[in-house]
């Protein structure tokens, strides 16, 4: 059986949180958003029975949703506090950053790309680099395996996305802390090729670099993922007597995650957040 | 037939509309009492507020709260600790980077507590501006009680615009609660900052002038307060008669304290203004922040220049700083004791003082020297330093007296406020005197930078300080 659905979803004038200057007093102001704003997308449901026999049952399901958001109009972006946040055609759930252009190998320290050449890497002007946050899509697959009284059950989970990675966190090393293990290939003499500028107490020049760097596009990266959710053995006990109903379960959540995302969890992508936890569980149930 | 039936049903219709209307109108003009919502029962709105002086006194209270318990006046983020760190009087032994970087100069427009400094500024400022629109237009308060409110918030808007414009270089000065105007707001160049800060200060003053219904504890800023605040203000636009006239009231007002160890106490006599502490702690959050308990030093230490700066037997010395030393006395520590309660104190001693005397006697001092009256610049100088165990100074030049006086005011107001800071900045000696100190040390470090936010936010306040 198929479901597809197709949505597109215009809502105007959304009672939002705007943000003000703190020259106003406050962060910002309950009020109507002037613009525009279309949700749409495609959603799939797949739902098949491969098999269906005596002994044997094999069925899968599988979904996928894209969405896409995009600003159509805002009356007025240039001259609100929107203005350097957001673009028109373009969906709400991007950001601006410094485009980072890897570490010196003479001066040891982080590069960006200088937009408006005025020789000053700077906020505003210089950050124009922009990234998207919004999965492409997103869905999953399972299968459901039943052999006689013993039942598998899978499903994988995937998205498509990029996402803020450690160095969001953190990209200079050398400060009384623990740092992640990607900072330990930085520069140390003139000539090295380093992927993290030169350690830093604080005391050089070179930690300025470190706040630019963190709102860099080096700071964002892939974190798509395909990850084994859920998997269930189950086995049904059979007849023990009657009104008795006897299982017995193994199942396992977050077992096997296949992804190039630099930080703990691609799920939920930042590197100061537990990551979700493994779990095995054996069990039985018994209803009478 | 057909048709005549088609007739009626239109003109039923048509009733049916014009009834319809008719309800609307009667119950639109007989409802406008009914939709009028009295005042809720449970809170205060503004209207109620300006109405009775017991509501505004209060609301005026959590100015004076929101400065002891955030922001750049008091508390976590207060100036003493942090511009003792950039400038010369404390180094910085903790490993919170925003504070870092203010040690090192290294700060960025990214900078968190400049952000705080920069956004609880402008609340206060905002809430200050709220409160003068609230009694102008309230219908109940009485002259007097406006003009005392009106006097308060004008001098709570001067001082917040004071440390802003000292820290920022050329900010907003912002006069109206309008987020609309206050939003997009342009920054104005410094001297024209510094003239509406001593307008405002003038007004508040003129407000207050008959009104002697000074607190006890000396907890609320009257016209004594503006004063001062008057004197630092006539000293950093180089209006050195308005400095000496403004000072000589204050020192007709009040008397310096003799005993070293009372001078911060808070029924001390040079106090003209300090924040109450709250219940638990007790006494102020610098004596908290600034002494050393324990070792190894957590956060500051009193630097070694600001030592080498006392002289030999200077009562301050002994009296306002402290020290701790590891078992063998390889290593010691020094640290502004001028706050003695600590935390734990049980017993409400100490208060947070922003401004008394010995400050204003200075600012004469400093004053008097610009106006070629060296002999009453050298007596004011000379009572901070006979108080303190010194003897008299002699120099009789304009160039050393004012290095005197610098010298003085390094050890007189250390730990207090950044005064320390805002003195080597206002002279033009940041440079010569922290480039030595500070490997990081910059010209463009005499500013700091416009929060970078911010500057995304009201590009109006663009272009960012020069350096950052």
């Amino acid at each position: 059986m198929i479901n597809a659905s197709w949505y597109r979803n215009r809502s105007t004038d959304q009672l939002i949180g705007i943000p003000l200057a703190a020259t106003t007093g406050f962060s910002e102001l309950t009020g109507n958003f002037d613009a525009t704003v279309e949700n749409s997308g495609i959603e799939l449901d797949l739902n098949a029975t491969m098999v269906r026999a005596r002994n044997f049952n094999w069925s899968g399901r599988f979904t996928i949703t894209v969405p896409k958001n995009k600003l159509v109009a805002f009356d007025g972006l240039e001259s609100s506090t929107f203005a350097n946040r957001y673009i028109i055609g373009e969906p709400l759930t991007l950001v601006r950053l410094y485009h980072a252009l890897g570490v010196d190998p003479e001066t040891g320290l982080y590069q960006f790309e200088d937009y408006n050449a005025d020789g000053e890497i700077s906020s505003v002007a210089d950050k124009q680099w922009i990234a998207d946050f919004a999965p492409k899509f997103y869905g999953g697959f399972g299968n459901t395996l039943g052999l006689g009284n013993l039942t598998l059950d899978f499903f994988f989970q995937f998205k498509d996305q990029r996402a803020y990675n450690e160095l969001r966190q953190i990209a200079v090393p050398g400060g009384r802390r623990n740092v992640p293990v990607i900072l330990l290939d930085r520069w140390q003499e003139p000539g090295d090729v380093a992927t993290v500028q030169m350690a830093s107490a604080g005391l050089n020049v070179g930690q300025n670099r470190q706040g630019s760097q963190r709102e860099s596009s080096a700071a964002v990266s892939d974190a798509s993922f395909v990850r084994l959710r859920n998997i269930t053995l189950n086995y049904k006990v059979p007849h023990l007597g009657d009104q008795l109903d006897v299982n017995v379960y193994l199942q396992g959540q977050n077992l096997w995650t296949i992804t190039n995302y630099n930080g703990p969890d691609p799920e939920q992508p930042s590197s100061t957040r537990l990551p979700q936890l493994r779990q095995l569980t054996l069990g039985v149930q018994i209803g009478f | 037939m057909e048709q005549t039936m088609k007739n009626m049903q239109l003109n039923k219709r048509k009733c049916l509309g014009l009834f319809t209307l008719w309800c609307v109108t009667i119950s639109l003009s007989g409802c406008s009492d009914f939709v009028e919502v009295d005042p809720p029962k449970n809170m205060l709105v503004s209207e109620t507020v300006f109405d009775d002086p017991e509501t505004v006194a209060s609301a005026m209270a959590n100015l004076y709260y929101a400065m002891r318990e955030e922001g750049m006046v008091s508390g976590n983020f207060g100036l003493t600790p942090l511009l003792g760190i950039y400038s010369d009087e404390m180094d910085y032994y903790g490993n919170n980077t925003h504070y870092a970087q203010l040690y090192h100069h290294n700060v960025t427009g990214l900078n968190s507590t400049i952000s705080e400094w920069w956004e609880q500024g402008y609340h206060l400022i905002y809430a200050a501006n709220d409160i003068i629109a609230g009694v102008e237009t309230s219908q109940s308060l009485g002259k007097k009680d406006v003009d005392r409110f009106k006097g308060q918030s004008l001098f709570v808007r001067a001082y917040i615009h004071s440390q802003l414009v000292s820290l920022f270089g050329a900010i907003p000065y912002v006069t109206t609660t309008d987020y609309t105007t206050n939003n997009t707001i342009v920054r104005k160049p410094v001297e024209e900052v510094h003239g509406m800060i001593i307008a405002d200060l003038t007004e508040a003053i003129r407000l207050m002038e008959g009104d002697d219904v000074v607190s006890e504890e000396r907890i609320v800023p009257d016209r004594f307060a503006a004063i001062a605040l008057l004197a630092r203000m006539a000293l950093h636009t180089s209006q050195w008669e308005l400095a000496d006239r403004s000072a000589s009231r204050l020192m007709e007002a009040f008397d310096l304290e003799n005993d070293l160890e009372a001078v911060f106490l808070k029924g001390s006599k040079e106090i003209i203004w300090q924040l109450k502490a709250g219940d638990s702690p007790k006494n102020t959050q610098e004596a908290d922040q600034l002494v050393i308990q324990f070792l190894p030093v957590q956060r500051y230490a009193l630097s070694a220049s600001l030592l080498d700066a006392f002289e030999e037997g200077d009562g301050r010395l002994a009296h306002w700083t402290g020290s701790i030393s590891n078992e063998d006395s390889t290593l010691i520590f020094y640290y502004a004791h001028k706050y003695k309660a600590l935390f734990t104190a049980t017993e409400s001693l100490e208060y947070s003082i922003v401004f008394r005397l010995a400050e204003q006697v200075l600012i004469r001092a400093e004053a008097r020297a610009h106006l070629r009256n060296f002999e009453g610049a050298r007596q004011d100088l000379n009572r901070i330093r006979n108080r303190a165990g010194l003897g008299n100074v002699t120099v009789d030049s304009l160039e050393g007296l004012l290095d005197a006086i610098l010298k003085e005011r390094q050890v007189e107001l250390f730990a207090e406020r950044g005064r320390r800071w805002f003195d080597l900045k206002r002279q033009g000696k940041a440079s010569e005197v922290l480039a030595p100190i500070k490997s990081n040390w910059q010209e463009t470090d005499v500013l700091l930078p416009i929060p970078g936010p911010e500057l995304e936010i009201n590009p109006n306040l663009l272009p960012q300080n020069p350096g950052y």
